[in-house]
């Protein structure tokens, strides 16, 4: 049954997956604790792809139904649950865009992004400008590695992961991940 | 997984420089985003309710939400939430502006759908009107007055028939309604106001519809659903969001999403759609709750004034999903009276052709036979008897009379017809098709 106890964030503490899984065949209300686990991730990767927040918490929700009603044709089989969720956002993503090709833009770090302000002022203000610098940088780069970093910062997979969701091998999706962002560190660093 | 983790997991080929880890604690921090408590409540709502609608464990009796017009009542999210036992208190019923016309339709094709074996009850108030300023603010231009049942409805004004629909849905074990039932009755006389009852059997539609006399329909039958009445898959929340979410992708400029309004209090979604189903010219405006995102009604009216239809308001008025088991003995039984005939069936000849051929050992085709009858020099029999001279007037109409003759058996097995019905269906099939093939030009009823 669900309670507000239920729908607190549960990312990090190491679960029976599979038990949460096989609850949510059985009973679609016990989707609950799965939509928890993963929630910020599935919403942050959706907001650098979306710049309207409400819009991103549409397409979560949206996300996260989808997900709900593919969960009976599931299977393991060497893809994790979260890289298969993560395909059935992508796939979500993909729709969205074709049909808001005209009015949607890549903002992939927009200022509601940023981190809340600190205590620290100064520091505040140094990773402001790094962030701005970033959103120039970021802008530059193919839609692929875009993707890749939008996977990995914001969804927070892991490199085999990114790479089940992309259906890749993960030694080349390890190397395209390791090379952009060498180039964006030499970038961001001759910018200062 | 920690920042020591990202870093071993990122890089294998070469140590992160110190530049590449202040990127990455740059990107970690950047990319970080928190939903608002407002999806919780959303997600939560609707957890709640697929859990109740659509989930595959079934409610174990029939939950009846009566849901009567007025602002005084409590939302149907709320009322499935308080069903299902949880806490109301963050459960949010109008969310932000939909994306797409797309996104309100998953959200109520999700949120209606039936799981296998599941069933489920809906009540509609109905107003049937010839034109959509006889009904209010339905769109659409005029039209002519529908041909209304002869008794019954509640007269509401000149041209308006106010009516109730009852409605059973039940999905197969896959999940997919198999059977429908629509109820149509008079609400000023709910006792004897039967106007209409529709079964949706798989394929087949069966009905019967109170007029003078009163009529039974059947597969193939030459009035097999009446303009003025609203089909059963129409009144199937589910199906509705399915068909047009289908619609939406195959052919966006015709569903467009309409600004958010309220009917009957509560907070919708609409959406416009133009030439849904098998009616170009319909204009159809179909509300989806925007808390429980159930189909909570449509308003629609011919956009064209040289193809009239009926305009049609229809609201929600209650909600129940069943298990198959909580439903009644007769949810898909016809009950149509003993007095009720068998409405003939549309002529068919393609399939008369067919057994033409067989029985007369003829090479005439379907068209060579109609021109047969429409130049009125020769009969059918004759045209028969010119290949298969020992064919007699009994054998060519027992042929031809053989197709109706299964599909009549076929129908008393499923709708419980009389045998009384039965043959004095097949009696007046019979005499038909006797004059159709022994008179040049096959009788007035051909013409």
């Amino acid at each position: 049954m669900l309670s507000a106890v239920a729908m607190a964030p549960d990312r990090e503490t190491p679960v029976d997956e599979r038990a949460w899984i096989q609850a949510a065949r059985d009973e679609r209300a016990a989707f609950a604790p799965l939509y928890c686990r993963y929630r910020d991730r599935v919403y942050a990767y959706v907001r650098t792809r979306t710049a309207d927040p409400a819009d991103a918490e549409d397409l979560t929700q949206q996300i996260f139904l989808r997900a709900l009603d593919a969960l009976p044709r599931y299977q393991e089989r060497g893809l994790p649950f979260v890289a298969w969720l993560f395909r059935i956002a992508r796939n979500t993503m993909s729709d969205y865009h074709r049909r808001h090709r005209s009015t949607v833009t890549w903002d992939l770090v927009p200022e509601s992004l940023q981190p809340a302000a600190t205590q620290d002022l100064e520091a505040d203000a140094i990773l402001r400008e790094a962030v701005g610098r970033l959103r120039t940088l970021l802008c530059d780069l193919d839609a692929e590695r875009r993707e890749l970093l939008a996977l990995r910062f914001g969804a927070r997979l892991t490199v085999g992961e990114i790479s089940a969701v992309l259906g890749k091998r993960e030694a080349a999706t390890r190397k395209t991940l390791a090379r952009t962002l060498r180039a964006l560190a030499l970038e961001m660093e001759g910018a200062n | 997984m920690d920042y020591r983790d990202d870093l071993v997991d990122t890089f294998d080929e070469h140590m992160p420089s110190p530049a590449e880890r202040r990127l990455m604690a740059t990107l970690q921090r950047a990319y970080h985003a928190t939903p608002s408590p407002t999806l919780d409540a959303r997600m939560q709502a609707a957890l709640r309710t697929s859990a109740v609608l659509g989930g595959r464990q079934m409610v174990p009796a029939r939950r009846h939400l009566p849901l009567p017009a007025g602002r005084r009542l409590i939302p149907m999210g709320a009322a499935l939430a308080l069903l299902a036992g949880g806490s109301l208190g963050a459960l949010r019923l109008s969310g932000p502006q939909p994306v797409s016309a797309q996104t309100v339709l998953s959200r109520a094709a999700a949120a209606m759908r039936l799981g296998p074996g599941q069933a489920a009850h809906l009540s509609y108030d109905v107003t049937i009107a010839s034109t959509p300023a006889q009904i209010g603010d339905a769109p659409g231009s005029n039209g002519p007055v529908p041909s209304q049942p002869q008794t019954g409805g509640a007269a509401a004004g000149k041209g308006t028939m106010l009516s109730h629909a009852d409605v059973w849905v039940r999905a197969d074990a896959a999940g997919v309604p198999a059977q429908s039932s629509q109820t149509l009755s008079d609400p000023a006389n709910p006792a004897n106001g039967l106007l209409a009852r529709y079964l949706q059997l798989g394929q087949q539609t069966y009905g019967y519809i109170i007029g003078r006399p009163n009529w039974i329909v059947i597969p193939g039958s030459h009035d097999q659903h009446p303009g003025w009445m609203i089909p059963n898959a129409a009144l199937d929340g589910a199906g509705v969001a399915q068909d047009l979410s289908a619609l939406a992708q195959r052919s966006p400029q015709q569903v467009q999403l309409l600004p958010q309004r309220t009917i009957g209090g509560i907070a919708v979604d609409a959406l416009q759609v133009n030439g849904w189903a098998d009616a170009p010219a319909m204009r159809t405006t179909f509300y989806f709750d925007r808390g429980t995102f159930l189909l909570r009604g449509f308003d629609a009216a011919s956009s064209d004034p040289s193809y009239p239809t009926p305009a049609w308001r229809v609201r929600l008025t209650d909600y129940a999903a069943v298990a198959s088991t909580a439903l009644p003995v007769d949810a898909f039984a016809l009950h149509a009276p003993a007095d009720a005939q068998v409405d003939p069936p549309m002529i068919d000849f393609a399939g008369y052709a067919s057994a033409f051929q067989a029985t007369c050992r003829s090479t005439l085709t379907m068209d060579q036979l109609v021109r047969v009858v429409q130049t009125r020099q020769q009969t059918l029999l004759a045209a028969c008897q010119a290949t298969a001279p020992a064919v007699s007037a009994d054998d060519l109409v027992g042929a031809l009379l053989a197709p109706y003759r299964t599909t009549l058996a076929s129908a008393a097995a499923v709708i419980h017809l009389t045998q009384p019905q039965v043959d004095a269906a097949l009696a007046a099939q019979h005499q038909w098709l006797a004059t159709l093939v022994t008179t040049p030009g096959g009788g007035s009823s051909v013409n």
